[in-house]
This record gives C-alpha cells, structure tokens and sequence, in this order.
C-alpha cells in the first residue's frame, strides 16, 4: 500500500492541499483528513464509474469506439452554426484553454457554470471593481469574519477550520480571537457557531446591504427594521464592522442567486469599499467547484472575459442575458451543444433543458450524468486531481497543480486530451469542407 | 400551502452525486422538499410522504422531510433537475436564473409517484426513451 502525501482536494473551491490518500493495486483504498464531501469523491471516484463511449440509438444507446465517439463530437461541433461550450469548472486549466480554442474555431459561446452561480458577482466586479485577498489573509489576520448567504458547514465544510474560526493563524490563533457573523434567510449550523445571527428576510439582501452602509456612516434610521431585521442588530453588526482590525466577507449564492443579484455584489463591493476608509476589510466569494475559478481566469486572460464569451463574430463579446448559456438555451438560439465535466441539465431551468434535449449533444464527463442521458454522443474521461494532474484555482484565485496517483480506466483520457483531439477534427473536418 | 422555496446545496446532495447522478442515493436525496415541522402539522403530512411544489412555471412531485431547523413558511430542494422544474427561465440580462426566493404551493399528493431522473430526461426529449 503506498500513502500518497499532501493531495489537493478536487472537490469544493476550498481546494484543501493536505489529503493524504491510500493506494492500493491501483485502488484507493483509504482518505486521511477529507471532509465528508471529499471522502465521498475520492472513494467512490472509481466505482459507478462508465468508462464505455456511448451514441444514441434506437431510442438508447449503443457502446462504440473512443475513435467512433471523438468523431460524432467533432461532427456535432463542425456542422453546427452556433454551438455552445458548456461547463469548464471540474477539469484543469489547461483543458480549458483547449475549449477556448475550439470554440473559436467553431464560432459559438463558451460559458462556464460561473454562469448560473457566481457569474454575477463577476458583472459587479466589472463595473465597481474588487477589494479581495486570499484565504491565508482570512486565516492570519482577520478578526471578523462575515458569512453571508452561504452555509460552510453544508458546502465548504472545512472553511471553518483551516481558514477562519477554528484556525491557528499568525496573528489570530484561536476561536475567542475572532468574531463569527451570519446573515442568512434560515437558521444553519454554521449560524449556531457564530457570535452574532442575522436572520433576513429572503430577497431582502440589497435593502440590508444598504441599511449597513447607512449604519457605517453613522447615518439616522426612521424605520424600526430593515429586511425583516431590527435597526438594534444592523447597527450592532456596523458596530462591529468599524471596529475591527482586519474584516473579511465570504458571500455566497445566497446573495448572487437572490433577487438583485449583480446589483447585491455591487452594494457589497460598495460596503465593503466604505469600510476601508475607517479599518481594513476585503470580501471573497465561496466558490463551489473546484476549478470554477480558473474557468473564470483562463477565460478572462484569454478573451477578456470570465464567462458567457461569443465567438460568432469571430472576436470576442461578452453580455450576459445575451450570450449567457441559461438565455440561449432557453430562446433556443443554440443549435448543438458541448458539455465537458458539468451537467446542465440538473442545473439549468426546465425550459433550457427542454431545448438543450432537442439538439445534438456531445457529452465529455468522467461519470454519466442528467446531461449525458440527453446526449448524442457521451465521451468518457479521467478524473482531474486524481487520474491525471492539472492546474486548478483555488476560491482566492491561488493557482495549485493536482496530481495523479492512480491509472484511469480504459478508454479515460484527459479532458485536455480529449479536446485537443476533437480540435484537431474538427480542424480537418472544416479543411475538407 | 403557500411557501418560499429556496434551492441550494446540501451534504446528502453533495454526497449522492458522488454516487453517480443515476443512483437511488441522488434520488433520495435532492427529490425532496424539507419543511418546516408546523407547515407538516398544517398539511396533514408526515416525512416520506409526497407533496406536489407548484411555481409559476412548473411543478413537480418529490417526498416531504422535516427541516433540520425551524423555518415556518420557507421550503428547501436541493439543487437538481427536480428542484429546477419550478425555476424561471428569466434571468433579467445577468445569466443567471432565480434560484431562491420562488413563490410556490405545497400540497399533499398521497399515492403520486415522484419521477425517476431517466423519465424526467425522457420528458424534456419529449418521447419515451429506453436506457
Ligand atoms: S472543504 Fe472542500 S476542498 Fe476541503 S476537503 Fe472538503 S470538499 Fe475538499
């Protein structure tokens, strides 16, 4: 048995780096300080697992060759007139950068699942610009630290304890030495561990959010509540704001997915930009997958923008509502779609699934998913940080490279393999044509 | 009943789908709708039982539970392809639909049967498929 050390975590965007996972004959066969979450990945990560490529037929589906598969998928790709690339936030970066060529070769939209989760906040970020630090700042420094509409207990399980709360920092190193706050529309476990509780009315996020800023400033309230919480408590949390050393706000979808969406983040990055003229304080979104944020990156670096991007021009644009993957598929302005290691057929309103269903789809995914029983064509895949290595960004956007330990199945190659060879297909598909 | 739904994450959701999006543990644990224990009292319903969550823009049948905390007048689904057929097809030029915060109807649907992933994808293919 060998026991491989200080394995990244290819799970949550926590992307804990201090796994230690059991090898045995090519198996695993054990994981050491993995959260619920991670332990369930990485054990079952080699069972359920069909490593056969499938193309529908006769109402099902019928196993072919890698070779059979990888040429469906490139076909979908070359004889669509807009296609869209889809998922992006469970493979590496490097995998990504293959999807951004293709889409550009094939002239359609690559969005990522920052789309329908975090890519709102990435709109205000745009417009007001970021006040951010990484995880290590929260762990070293902060003695304030705000959750707000997202529950680390149920999500990010050991955000708690290896950056905030629980953790021994530098200049921070016990509970008693930071405060916990958690705005929330319900009360979480991670609410029963704080020192204060904010319980908000749902969709009220933005009315609050300016309450505060009226409360930093010191500014008079003529109502006894705002979003269904007492002026007492608004003014307690601003209290606590203003005189801390060093605040940090982790905000999740909680604040992106509610009613104001991009305009909350906005109010956020405003609040928080408020507070830095009278202490420090930075905010971080809770990324949920793994590499969503080195979706956002790759894309950013690469096009200019972190999600949603049309080629159809054969240059760049970005407009969300416009170009985003949730309106084409529910306008139905798509005509094929690529799925790689997402599946937006469990995350995507019934309306875009309905339509995504009734055009050609080619799916790259280690497991079979809702989307692959809509596909066309299924590819199988390695795991990232588990069958093969990659490069990941972690929530606070450090970059960390994940390793292999264990063969993939047959028939599994690397996102990153895959796509370079449907690339390279569709590339002599469009020389013949 | 009237009620708020709220859509999100879950560990039992978290977890099921590391057992594969096609497994009973998935289904068990996202085609669910936990309510608030006096909102059960309300509805003559006990955990297991099924109820019908209707949105403006769909509904779906899935079992209730007893939320883990009290939380009278607001439902949680797990995000997932049940959850999503009550979510909106607007996102208000941002991309992303409204997850939380959806007005919805909870009634009791003794005896419905709440669908498998296969025939909810059968469905959105509009035809009856074979897997
Ligand atoms: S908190 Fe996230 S990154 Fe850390 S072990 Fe759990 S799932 Fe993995």
């Amino acid at each position: 048995m060998v026991v491989v050390k200080n394995v990244l975590c290819s799970f949550c965007g926590c992307v804990c780096d201090d796994l230690e996972v059991s090898v045995e004959d090519n198996k695993i066969t054990g994981v050491k300080y993995a959260c619920a979450l991670a332990t369930e990945k990485f054990l079952h990560s080699q069972e359920e697992r069909n490593p056969d490529p499938l193309m529908r037929a006769d109402g099902g589906f019928r196993k072919v060759g890698l070779e059979e598969a990888l040429d469906k998928a490139a076909r979908i790709l070359a004889e669509a007139k807009y296609p869209l690339l889809y998922g992006w936030s469970n493979t590496s970066c490097e995998a990504i950068k293959v999807g951004i060529e293709l889409t550009e070769e094939v002239g359609g939209v690559l969005d990522n699942t920052a789309t329908v989760c975090h890519g709102v906040g990435l709109e205000a970020i745009q417009d007001v610009g970021e006040p951010t630090g990484t995880l290590g700042k929260a762990r070293h420094r902060a003695d304030l630290i705000i959750y707000w509409g997202c529950n680390p207990s149920q999500a990010h399980i050991r955000h708690t304890t290896r950056y905030t709360a629980f953790t021994k920092g530098l200049f921070r190193s016990q509970r008693k030495d930071r405060k916990i706050v958690v705005v929330d529309v319900r009360k979480t476990v991670t609410s029963k561990t704080a020192d204060l509780f904010l319980q908000i009315d749902p969709g009220k996020d933005y009315e609050l959010l300016s309450a505060l800023r009226m409360a930093v400033r010191d500014m008079e309230f003529e109502t006894e509540a705002v979003a269904g919480v007492p002026v007492e408590k608004i003014e307690e949390l601003a209290e606590m704001m203003v005189s801390c050393e060093f605040g940090m706000l982790f905000f999740g979808l909680g604040l992106t997915q509610s009613s104001a969406k991009n305009e909350n983040i906005a109010a956020a990055i405003s609040l928080v930009r408020d507070l830095n003229l009278k202490t420090k304080f930075l905010m971080l979104p809770m990324r949920g997958h793994y590499n969503v944020t080195g979706a956002n990156k790759v894309a950013l670096w690469q096009t200019g923008y972190p999600f949603a991007v049309d080629f159809s021009h054969g240059y760049p644009r970005f407009n969300p509502g416009e170009t985003s993957a949730a309106d084409l598929l529910v306008r139905g302005e798509v005509d094929a779609a690529l799925v790689v290691a997402s599946d937006p057929a469990s995350h995507m309103p019934w309306a875009a699934v309905k339509n995504l269903a009734n055009i050609p789809v080619a799916v790259v995914d280690p497991t079979l998913t809702a989307t692959s029983l809509l596909a066309d064509v299924r590819i199988p895949a390695a795991f990232n940080g588990i069958e093969y290595g990659g490069t990941v960004y972690r929530m606070d956007g450090v970059a960390l490279k994940t390793r292999k330990f264990v063969e993939p199945p047959p028939n599994c190659l690397p996102d990153v393999e895959v796509l370079e060879n449907i690339l390279h297909k569709v590339r002599s598909l469009k020389e013949v044509a | 009943m009237k009620a708020v739904l709220i859509t999100g994450t879950s560990i039992a959701q978290a977890q099921g789908k590391e057992h594969g999006k096609l497994s009973a543990k998935y289904k068990d644990s996202v085609a669910v709708c936990e309510m608030d224990e006096s909102d059960m009292a309300a509805l003559k319903i006990e955990p297991g039982q099924t109820v019908k969550v209707t949105s403006p823009y769909g509904s779906i049948t899935v079992k209730a539970a007893k939320s883990r905390e009290p939380r009278p007048g607001l439902v949680f689904i797990p995000v997932g392809p049940w959850a999503n057929r009550l979510v909106g097809p607007e996102t208000g030029g941002t991309g992303t639909p409204s997850y939380k915060g959806l007005e919805v109807e909870v009634e009791p649907a003794p005896g419905e049967k709440v669908p498998d992933l296969e025939e909810l994808m059968a469905e959105a293919r509009g035809g009856n498929e074979k897997w």
